[in-house]
């Protein structure tokens, strides 16, 4: 039931990625703002993580 | 090189029947688009089991498989409410024909011949989109548009409504949340499901001695098909709880 934790894992770096480039690209920003968007990708994946856990921990109380 | 790396799944029906007839168009369309014809398929089966089922209309059920209908209904119901409370009762028909849709695409490759849809990146996105779609408006028809965009910002109130760089960073910390969810539901699932479909296609090669473990995969791709459903409604479910809940802040 937990396989959902690696998967979001991978794909918050990913999403950030894309959104890095897509930034660089519309606003002409230097090659580091894709690595700082995913490093926010990465952060943005552990708060999901923790979202849903809190939700699932709410629903099994 | 001697032999590909790349291991080739096992022919399904539309494959041999359109090798078999090269010159049939209809069939050549339907390899084409195999994953959409294997869907509706699923659609067409799954149409006409609801439509036997809720042929005769009854206050208690009348047959079998209209008992069986309204057990996996009230089922859903309260695995939705359950989750979001009765509030939730609208989501239940979405999520519900979700599971029932996927849970059927997982089973259907097992059969031999046959393949899942689910296997494919295509249309496990194109779920996943539907499910980000109607999560979004329904988050902006609970909090409203500014509503909405002052929750991605992540309710800059006090000092930090006056400064630029802790919203901004909340809004594009938000905005990747929101992307990570139809890229990690699509994703697993399709992960899951072609694995699955692989290893079998693998194993069945293996001749009468395979025979064991492949029976004890099918076993394991049956649960997994079980299980990859429940957890994409599970995720879906706690996606519209999220969106639904306002006091709901980041972790």
């Amino acid at each position: 039931m937990v396989s959902f934790i690696p998967f979001i894992l991978a794909a918050g770096p990913l999403a950030g990625y894309f959104t890095g480039v897509f930034l660089q690209e519309k606003f002409h920003l230097p090659l580091w703002a894709v690595l700082v968007s995913v490093g926010v990708g990465f952060l943005a994946a552990i708060t999901e993580v923790i979202k849903i856990l809190r939700v699932i921990g709410r629903v099994n109380k | 090189m001697g032999e590909s790396a790349v291991i080739p799944a096992s022919a399904d029906i539309l494959e041999v029947l359109a090798k078999k007839f090269p010159g049939n168009s209809f069939l050549k369309f339907a390899y084409l688009w195999e994953n959409i014809t294997f869907s509706l398929l699923i659609v067409l089966f799954l149409g006409a089991l609801a439509f036997f089922a809720c042929r005769k209309k009854g206050l208690l059920p009348v047959t079998r498989l209209q008992a069986a209908a309204e057990l996996i209904a009230e089922g859903l119901d309260n695995f939705v409410c359950g989750i979001i409370g009765p509030k939730g009762r609208k989501f239940t028909p979405f999520i519900g024909t979700l599971f029932i849709y996927i849970l059927f695409m997982n089973l259907f490759g097992l059969i031999p011949f046959m393949k899942s849809s689910t296997a494919s990146w295509s249309t496990t996105l194109a779920l996943s989109l539907c499910v980000f779609f109607y999560v979004q408006y329904t988050a902006i028809k609970e909090l409203g548009f500014l509503g909405y965009l002052d929750h991605l910002a992540g309710r800059p109130r006090g000092v930090l409504a006056f400064t630029a760089v802790m919203p901004l960073f909340m809004l594009i910390l938000h905005i990747i949340t929101e992307l990570i969810r139809p890229l990690s539901l699509s994703l697993r699932l399709r992960g899951n499901i072609w694995g699955d479909e692989l290893l079998i296609s693998l194993l069945a090669r293996f001749g009468i001695k395979g025979l064991p473990l492949l029976f004890f995969n099918m076993l394991m791709g049956m649960l997994a098909g079980i299980i990859q459903a429940a957890v994409f409604c599970l995720l879906t479910t706690i996606y519209f709880s999220l969106a639904l809940s306002r006091d709901e802040e980041t972790a």
